[in-house]
């Protein structure tokens, strides 16, 4: 058994899960072959990389895999390591194996939500911490999120910074993953039809734009449910940052090409993410027969440091999520298939 | 675990995800070791091997198990990647450019050793609960080798920990190439 790199399995709340960590990669924590009541959701995803510019122009740090402009890629901890600013290299909090970082809860379903199968692991990344949390709900959502902690940066304590956390996701609806597609939504007005999606015909850069309440899905075009309706599961990305000069995007719809490349890597040379657009969301895109889509989104946070108060010792962990919410991958009737929200399941 | 958890597909998997033994692991490097022979400088290392289950092109058609081997080579610049099939055989060799993989224990080990000998940083290896984190050196591409950056950092009476000083060494070339000391009286830089 290897240090790192092996895969783990994790079942619960009708999912069946694989995770691991290569340390090699320096990406952090993957989950791989997310299959929920038997039907294949997810390929993999992960959150390989981070860019942190701070005000001033300098530092803008890429952090994670394949790590430039300073940074530093992440390093897995013990997930009882206390959140601060940590000795290394060797430090006694380091993981000296997968298990040793990674936490999988069981959390059954209550009065108010599903039963939840939730895999977390802590990182080390310079003075900073990095919270890898995939959680995996009852009725089919999954919500990855990215905690930051640990300590301000020594360098610039008081400058405000951004934290863009970067997710590579690779869905593959029903196992049918040659023939999805990549649709963008719109809510344009109130008419009957206001509401708009929109099937992408190249890969590309794609922006949010909360006035029209946008999304997007990834919809299986030969597979579907009891009712007649085509499967998907489409996401939707919460705001509390813009984009910047350094991160120029909110979503990339591109297509997979292994498990190998187009991981992060050769990202972030110029300490921005160009090379998403510009080396991986390129070429033409089949909206009758469908790709295998693979889709890169970024969770961002403003920091606004509070050193001279609650943030001098360290920084509270803090959370921000998106989610992957079925769309018509189940049938209808079967939308409590494990008994959700105290509902007795079906 | 409930059997009607797992997609046919993933279960189809199951004989593909064995942990990785520490005869696979020694198999798979001295393939790579052998295949890169005559290309490989006397100076390189080679990082722990990692599975690689392959996505086929098809869905209903079979995923294979290969052996990743990275190897960087400090001498040639290089950082390359051997595949190694489950079979025993190579089935790629890739030249992955610029690709900076994590900094090993030992590489970080020489590349202080480096760094103190040259600048003499014996009074700051005495400061109490001192320790070195490694970050990557700005835009590799400007300079390229294999440059790992050191923070000497150490905690403070506040309970902060700071940054005593940054050295950058080129483990390519053996040579630091970047030092810099803050917070003292006569700053020492390169």
């Amino acid at each position: 058994m290897a240090n790192f790199g092996d895969y783990h399995a994790a079942n619960f709340a009708g999912w069946s899960v694989y995770w691991r960590i290569p340390a090699q990669s320096g990406g952090g924590l993957e989950v791989w072959w997310a299959d929920f009541l038997g039907h294949r959701v997810m390929w993999r995803g992960s959150q390989p990389f981070a860019l942190v510019p701070y005000h001033g122009g300098s530092p803008t740090y890429k952090d994670g895999y394949d790590a430039h402009c300073g940074g530093a890629p992440f390093f897995a901890l013990k997930h009882g390591a206390p959140n601060g600013d940590l000795p290394y290299d060797p430090g006694p909090f380091d993981a000296a194996v997968d298990t040793d970082a990674v936490v999988v809860a069981t959390d059954a379903a209550d009065d108010f939500g599903p039963a939840r199968l939730t895999i977390s692991a802590k990182f080390q990344c310079g003075w900073y911490q990095y919270v890898h949390r995939w959680e995996f709900s009852g009725d089919g959502v999954i919500t990855p999120s990215v905690a930051m902690g640990g300590h301000v940066n020594p360098y610039a304590p008081d400058t405000a910074h951004v934290h863009h956390m970067y997710f590579r996701v690779d869905l593959d609806i029903d196992g049918q993953y040659p023939h999805d597609v990549c649709e963008e939504f719109d809510h344009k007005d109130f008419t009957p039809g206001g509401d708009h999606w929109t099937t992408l015909n190249a890969q590309g850069k794609r922006f949010t734009n909360p006035d029209t309440a946008r999304k997007w899905r990834v919809r299986d075009t030969v597979v579907q449910n009891k009712g007649k309706q085509w499967k998907g599961y489409e996401i939707e990305l919460p705001r509390t940052a813009g984009r910047d000069q350094y991160s120029t995007g909110d979503l990339w719809a591109t297509i997979y090409r292994g498990d190998d490349v187009q991981q992060g890597e050769g990202v972030g040379l110029m300490c921005t993410d160009e090379e998403l657009e510009t080396k991986y969301a390129t070429g033409p895109l089949h909206p009758a027969t469908g790709d295998d889509i693979v889709l890169w989104l970024v969770v961002r946070h403003h920091h606004e440091p509070r050193f001279s108060g609650e943030e001098f010792s360290r920084l509270p962990y803090h959370f921000h999520e998106f989610s992957i919410t079925p769309q018509n991958f189940l049938d209808p009737g079967s939308d409590n298939p494990t008994g959700a929200g105290g509902r007795p399941p079906r | 675990m409930k059997p009607s958890d797992m997609s046919e597909a993933t279960r189809a998997l199951l004989p593909l995800l064995d942990p990785l033994s520490s005869a696979d692991e020694r198999r798979a490097i001295e393939t790579a070791q052998h295949h890169l022979r005559k290309e490989l400088s006397q100076r390189y290392r080679v990082f722990p091997p990692l599975v690689r289950i392959s996505k086929p092109k098809n869905p209903g058609d079979k995923s294979r198990r290969t052996i990743a081997v990275l190897i960087v080579d400090y001498e040639k610049r290089k950082t390359l990647e051997v595949t190694v099939g489950s079979d025993g055989a190579v089935e790629r060799l890739d030249d992955l450019g610029e690709y900076q993989p994590p900094f090993l224990l030992d590489e970080i080990k020489e590349a202080r050793e480096i760094a103190e000998r040259t600048f003499g940083l014996e009074p700051l290896r005495q400061r109490a609960g001192i320790f070195v984190q490694p970050f990557v050196a700005e835009r590799p591409q400007l300079q390229g080798g294999r440059r790992v950056g050191l923070r000497y950092r150490a905690p403070e009476e506040d309970g902060t920990v700071s940054v005593l000083a940054e050295a950058v060494v080129n483990l390519s070339d053996r040579r630091l190439i970047r030092f810099e000391e803050f917070g003292q009286p006569e700053r020492r830089t390169l």
